[in-house]
């Protein structure tokens, strides 16, 4: 950034250029009037060394060489002379003799030392030079040639009439010699002097001063309105819209405070179409949100609505599979168990030769699988024998407490932490089922603290709904695993059906309640079921 | 051998040399040559008096010459007036205009002033012959060659030669001749006044007038009469010899001779007072012969007149 703002710039500029006009002015004033005084000067010269060259008693004199016959003439130059600046005079003769030179006592040079510096026969003409002497004084000096010539016209024309010229020839009109005089520039210089004093140097010096004051005043008058503008602009910038400038003349500045005007009339138009635009884009921006939210709702509803189908199409598909093949694998399974016992009852009495004794071993395995085939298809069955609730007001906590009970716990190190809310209201729900849920979700939070661990169960009434959470510390579940617990068939158990967490969800859906699962590997499993009171 | 009337001359040679004041003792009258400058017809007038001054016994003491210079000229009289001469010859205008400012008290003849009446030269003591021959005898003198005078025309500037005009005029007309005047003021306008006189006039009189006469103009008046077929008449020889076909004038030398007569005159009289302005008592013809036979003219019949002077 410029540290100069544009009026110092303006000002300083203006006078700089005011000042050199008013020093050429001045300059250009004072030489005009030097060169007006030594014109002046000049024609006094010319007129005074003319009318002596052209004296009838100057010829005469210089003619028959007398220096005496000269005090008339010089005394006419003088008189002449009003100003007094004849300073020297000096006559000669060609070749080269000099008449007469004298000079006025008032100048410092002698002429009789002053340099002829002239051919004195090549003078055809008056002419001018200037003289500086040793000692420095300076003088207007003017020659002019002196030719002898008749000068009674009559005789002139005698001499026509009486010899038609032959006696008169005009080459015969021979060069006497010069006439010098000095002029002394003294009193221009005192006048030049005075000039310079009175007129030049004080009109420069009020040209200088109006000059700046001009430029102030116009500084002033086209600067302000410019700082007016920067400062309304850095109101506009800053937002304040509403300011207009004065408009104060019809010139470029009027024009430039006129457009701002217009400018920030235009802005604020636009600013409060935008304000419009932008509400109308929050509103519908909220709108949207809202339809947005209540898409996700109705997406989340939807998928919600699409899983419970689809679970319950599973549901329903491996319940109706579960019952039909339930029956067909028990019998055989059935039969192959007695047949198992029998085998191992007769071989497990006694040694029966060229048999392996890893039979036994066999034996359990195979007493073992169809045990768990067995439970399988208990599960499924049981499963099957869900469909239908016999809903019934009951006491939640005392579920709870006889779930905890019924579930087998295998490791003796979990910790059961109880926080029913007291006074807990009845909640309409089967019994059998629901505390066949909590079994389940008791066994597998047991199931995920291997190593021991804290299952908390809480109780509360939440709007209207009795919410239980059961909180485990246990290994946790995976979020790619957390998505799919509640699908049928789905498990991370070895020995397990995947039907548990199936049927919670299916059995809690027919209670019109809700069950959530938030979990994080390492830390845990929290399992929230919502059941709704009585309406 | 040195004979005795050469011994007298010498004796009184030496005598004069030795007491010059005893030459005027003998002598009538002393006189002092004043000439306005150095022309050949002012020295013609010299020469002619000083040898009518041997004649009449009048000493010329000294003899000035102006050199056309005024003020020079006014100093020179000034001193000339201390020699006190018994009577003084002044030799054209500034001569004798500045010794009718300077010197009161002693006679002065003066001689070869054109148109003296235009400097009233009227004075007590000043005498003067006319450079111009009397308006008749110039008359005379041109009808001697040019018979048949009826219209003579002239051109002249009233400020210069009008009083000659009116005398002419006067004159002419006593005689039967009709003086054809063209007025001019300046030297341009001669071709015009020329132009306007050709056809009117029998033959041109030029007088000596300062507009009038000057070189280029007079080649015009030369050149312009003769082509027309215009006699041109002159009061000076000087144009006939430049061209023209005649003038009737006065021989320089027989002026400078009536001069010493006046003075001679003069200094007889007890009283020294003027005598008067006086024509010449002689004249002369001269006739440009290539310009006559240009016109025509036989010169046959003027040849046997005396005073007769044939160019070239």
């Amino acid at each position: 950034m410029n540290k100069f703002n544009i009026r110092i710039k303006f000002i300083l500029f203006t006078s700089l250029l005011i000042i050199f006009i008013g020093i050429s002015s001045c300059w250009f004033f004072s030489t005009q009037i030097k060169r007006q005084l030594e014109d002046e000067l000049k024609k006094r010269g010319y007129s005074l060394i003319v009318q002596l060259a052209q004296d009838g008693e100057v010829k005469d004199s210089m003619s028959v060489a007398q220096r005496a016959f000269f005090e008339d003439p010089i005394n006419r130059l003088r008189e002449l002379d009003r100003d007094k600046e004849l300073a020297f005079w000096r006559v000669l003769l060609v070749p080269d003799k000099i008449l007469l030179e004298e000079n006025e006592s008032w100048i410092e040079t002698n002429v009789a030392s002053m340099p002829l510096s002239f051919d004195l026969e090549n003078i055809t003409e008056p002419v001018f030079n200037l003289l500086s002497t040793n000692n420095g004084e300076q003088f207007y000096n003017f020659i002019a040639p002196v030719h002898e010539k008749r000068t009674i016209s009559e005789e002139e024309f005698a001499a026509q009439v009486f010899s038609l010229d032959e006696d008169y020839n005009e080459e015969e009109n021979k060069l006497l010699g010069v006439v010098q005089i000095g002029l002394s520039p003294r009193r221009i210089n005192k006048k030049m002097h005075a000039v310079l004093w009175t007129s030049s140097i004080p009109l420069g010096f009020i040209i200088v001063l109006v000059g700046i004051g001009v430029s102030c005043f116009i500084a002033r008058s086209v600067v302000k309105p410019v700082e007016d503008l920067v400062k309304l602009t850095d109101r506009v910038a800053s937002g304040d819209l509403d300011q207009t400038v004065e408009i104060r003349s019809g010139d470029e500045i009027g024009m430039l405070a006129s457009r701002f005007n217009q400018m920030t009339k235009s802005l604020r138009k636009l600013m409060g179409d935008k304000e419009n635009v932008m509400t109308t884009l929050r509103e519908l921006n909220k709108e949207l949100s809202t339809i947005n939210k209540e898409l996700v709702q109705t997406n989340e509803q939807l998928n919600e609505t699409q899983e419970r189908l689809i679970r319950t199409e599973k549901l329903a598909a491996v319940g109706t599979l579960a019952s039909g093949i339930s029956h067909e694998l028990r019998n055989p399974l059935g039969a192959i168990k007695n047949a198992v016992f029998f085998l191992k009852r007769k071989f497990s009495d006694r040694d029966i030769p060229g048999v392996d004794k890893r039979v036994l071993q066999f034996l359990d395995i195979m007493d073992d699988e169809i045990d768990r085939s067995n439970k399988i298809i208990n599960d499924l069955l049981g499963f099957a024998s869900f469909a239908k609730l016999k809903k019934i007001p009951f006491d939640i906590t005392e579920i709870i407490e006889e779930a905890l009970l019924r579930a087998k716990r295998a490791n003796k190190k979990i910790i059961i932490s109880r926080n029913f809310e007291p006074e807990l209201p009845m909640v309409e729900i089967d019994a059998n089922q629901m505390g066949q849920i909590f079994i389940n979700l008791i066994e597998n939070a047991c199931q995920a603290m291997t190593d021991g661990g804290k299952l908390q169960i809480k109780t509360r009434k939440y709007e209207d709904f009795v919410e239980i959470e059961f909180a485990d510390s246990g290994c946790g579940i995976s979020e790619k695993e957390l998505k799919k617990i509640f699908d049928p068939l789905f498990t991370t158990k070895h020995d397990g059906v995947g039907m548990g967490l199936a049927v919670c969800h299916w059995i809690i859906q027919k209670h019109e309640g809700t069950i959530d699962v938030t979990s994080k590997v390492g830390e845990g499993t929290r399992i929230f079921i919502k059941l709704p009171l009585k309406r | 051998m040195i004979k005795i009337p050469q011994i007298s001359y010498i004796v009184l040679i030496v005598f004069s040399i030795l007491f010059p004041g005893a030459n005027y003792a003998f002598s009538k009258g002393t006189a002092i040559i004043i000439k306005s400058q150095d022309l050949s017809a002012y020295n013609n007038v010299e020469a002619g008096f000083k040898k009518e001054c041997r004649n009449n016994d009048i000493t010329i003491r000294s003899i000035y010459n102006l050199n056309g210079k005024m003020k020079v000229g006014r100093k020179m009289v000034r001193n000339i007036e201390k020699e006190k001469p018994d009577i003084i010859l002044t030799i054209g205008v500034l001569a004798t205009t500045i010794a009718k400012e300077e010197i009161e008290d002693i006679p002065i003849i003066f001689c070869m002033v054109i148109n003296h009446e235009r400097y009233e030269l009227i004075k007590q003591n000043i005498t003067g012959i006319s450079n111009e021959v009397a308006i008749e005898s110039q008359l005379i003198g041109y009808q001697a060659l040019v018979n048949s005078l009826r219209n003579v025309g002239v051109i002249y500037d009233p400020s210069n030669t009008g009083n000659i005009i009116d005398d002419a005029e006067r004159q002419m007309k006593g005689i039967g001749i009709r003086l054809v005047k063209y007025e001019i003021k300046s030297p341009e306008m001669v071709g015009k006044a020329l132009h306007a006189l050709n056809g009117k006039i029998d033959a041109l009189w030029i007088l000596p007038d300062r507009t009038v006469v000057t070189k280029d103009s007079f080649n015009l008046i030369k050149t312009t009469t003769i082509e027309n077929n215009i006699p041109l008449l002159c009061t000076n020889d000087v144009f006939v010899k430049a061209g023209a076909l005649m003038a009737v004038f006065s021989d320089y030398a027989e002026i400078g001779r009536q001069a010493a007569q006046l003075a001679n005159k003069i200094l007889r009289l007890p009283s020294k007072d003027s005598l008067g302005i006086i024509y010449p008592d002689t004249y002369k013809l001269a006739v440009n012969s290539r310009t006559a036979k240009k016109l025509g003219l036989n010169l046959d019949t003027i040849r046997r007149i005396p005073h007769v002077i044939i160019y070239p």
